[in-house]
């Protein structure tokens, strides 16, 4: 192989214009996968809109919802207080009710509140047992409890009657239409499309849990991984430029013969002695 | 100087080869599934309002080509989609790694690479780089069976 004179270094190589050309064309690429990686980055930071709202000051449920009309957006877990009666009889118990991680039972009673518009229907969900026997209990023993007083507690969306299991007598879902049919009657002001999850439980059930409504977006890991992607890609571009540099270099070394034999034996390859620079 | 392999990296270069021909038809084959189901998603918007998409277990039977739109079940075509995905990262991996152990020139990688891309093509590239690995391979073993 006819060597030149004194083999070329690998930062002459790289000056050179075929080379810096390939650079100026792998920084443009590595640029434009910077965008996309800032892009990623920015999504996964945000992806949805997060509505700020304040669920946790109590408000008069008055003031944030009416019988008879469709539950308010705004109004969905907010703390409220209402101010009515226990309707006696009218107690339900909702089987398959879960806290924590057991499985148990609700009582739901009928209370009477006082609206602008009359006294209104409104459910309200009293507080959970372990089994269906031990709420019944406390059901049947709350009818003795008819004192006019302040209720509080969150706000909260029905739920749809189809999971309950009407043929066998089982009541699983909180659905205000379902509970109409089941109340003696319905108050003149009509019923609240909500129902009001109980801050206190009476005495032989356990206050249902019920924590504010998640609103932080958290970090979207799909686009932070995309992110982390593009960065990857970038950098890989400029490796492979400097692998073009390198190899064009390394071919140009002259060839040892004394050296090829040793690579002969050798368990790998000896890399050609870089030149100091 | 080109670097050449040693024959100590034979057993190496050897399991990488492998590593990438599996890659190499894996990708190959979902490429031209994909080529396929393209055809029936956008070929349609020609004359038609919609395109076609593949269904797994919907309504129209186990699996069906029904209206983009309309699918409920499992979307076996981004199934498909996403599988290519991550094919083609394996393939891209393990054709680095060849090209690193045959001390090949790093355009060959990204020649291996845009071969991934272009359907039907990684069948005739997985051929040529098998054959050249190969031959290299042979003339860095001595012949052990002239040998004998």
């Amino acid at each position: 192989m006819p060597a030149p004179a004194t083999p070329p270094t690998l930062w002459s190589v790289a000056r050179r214009p075929k080379y810096l050309g390939l650079l100026a064309v792998t920084l443009l690429v590595a640029a434009i996968f910077a965008g996309l990686a800032q892009w990623q980055f920015s999504r996964s930071l945000s992806t949805g809109p997060v509505v700020e709202r304040d669920t946790e000051t109590v408000q008069p449920l008055t003031a944030l919802d009416a019988p008879q009309v469709g539950v308010d957006g705004d109004a969905i877990g907010h703390r409220v207080t209402a101010r009515g009666a226990l309707v006696p009889g009218d107690e339900t118990v909702l089987t398959r009710r879960v806290q924590g991680e057991e499985t148990g039972a609700w009582v739901v009673g009928h209370l009477a509140v006082e609206t602008p518009d009359g006294v209104a229907s409104l459910a309200v969900a009293l507080g959970w047992a372990p089994t269906e026997e031990q709420a019944a209990e406390v059901a049947e023993s709350l009818d003795a409890d008819t004192a006019e007083r302040e209720w509080a507690g969150r706000y909260t969306q029905d739920e749809g009657p189809q999971e309950s299991d009407f043929e066998a007598g089982e009541r699983r879902s909180l659905s205000t239409g379902d509970l109409i049919n089941v109340w003696d009657e319905v108050e003149p002001a009509g019923a609240f499309g909500g129902y009001l999850i109980a801050a206190d439980a009476p005495e032989g059930l356990e206050v249902i849990a019920s924590p504010a409504p998640a609103t932080e977006t958290g970090l979207n890991w799909q686009n932070f991984f995309y992110f982390l992607e593009w960065i990857f890609f970038g950098l890989f571009a400029l490796y492979i430029w400097y692998r073009m540099v390198k190899d064009a270099w390394q071919e140009e070394q002259p060839s040892d013969d004394a050296e090829d034999v040793v690579a002969e034996d050798a368990v790998t390859v000896p890399e050609p002695a870089r030149p100091e620079k | 100087m080109p670097r050449t392999p040693s024959p100590a990296q034979a057993g190496r270069i050897r399991s990488s080869l492998k590593a990438y021909r599996l890659f190499a038809y894996v990708t190959g084959v979902f490429l031209l599934i994909l080529v396929v189901e393209m055809a029936f998603k956008y070929g349609p918007l020609i004359w038609q309002e919609y395109g076609y998409e593949l269904e797994l277990g919907g309504t129209q039977g186990f699996l069906a080509f029904v209206p983009s739109d309309s699918i409920t079940a499992v979307n076996l075509s981004v199934a498909i989609q996403i599988a290519h995905g991550y094919c083609y990262v394996g393939y891209l991996i393990t054709d680095f790694i060849l090209v690193q152990r045959m001390g090949w020139r790093i355009t060959r990688f990204l020649v291996i690479a845009l071969g991934g891309v272009v359907p039907g093509l990684s069948f005739f590239m997985e051929a040529r780089v098998t054959r050249e690995v190969d031959a290299s391979l042979e003339s860095l073993t001595p012949k052990e069976g002239a040998a004998a």
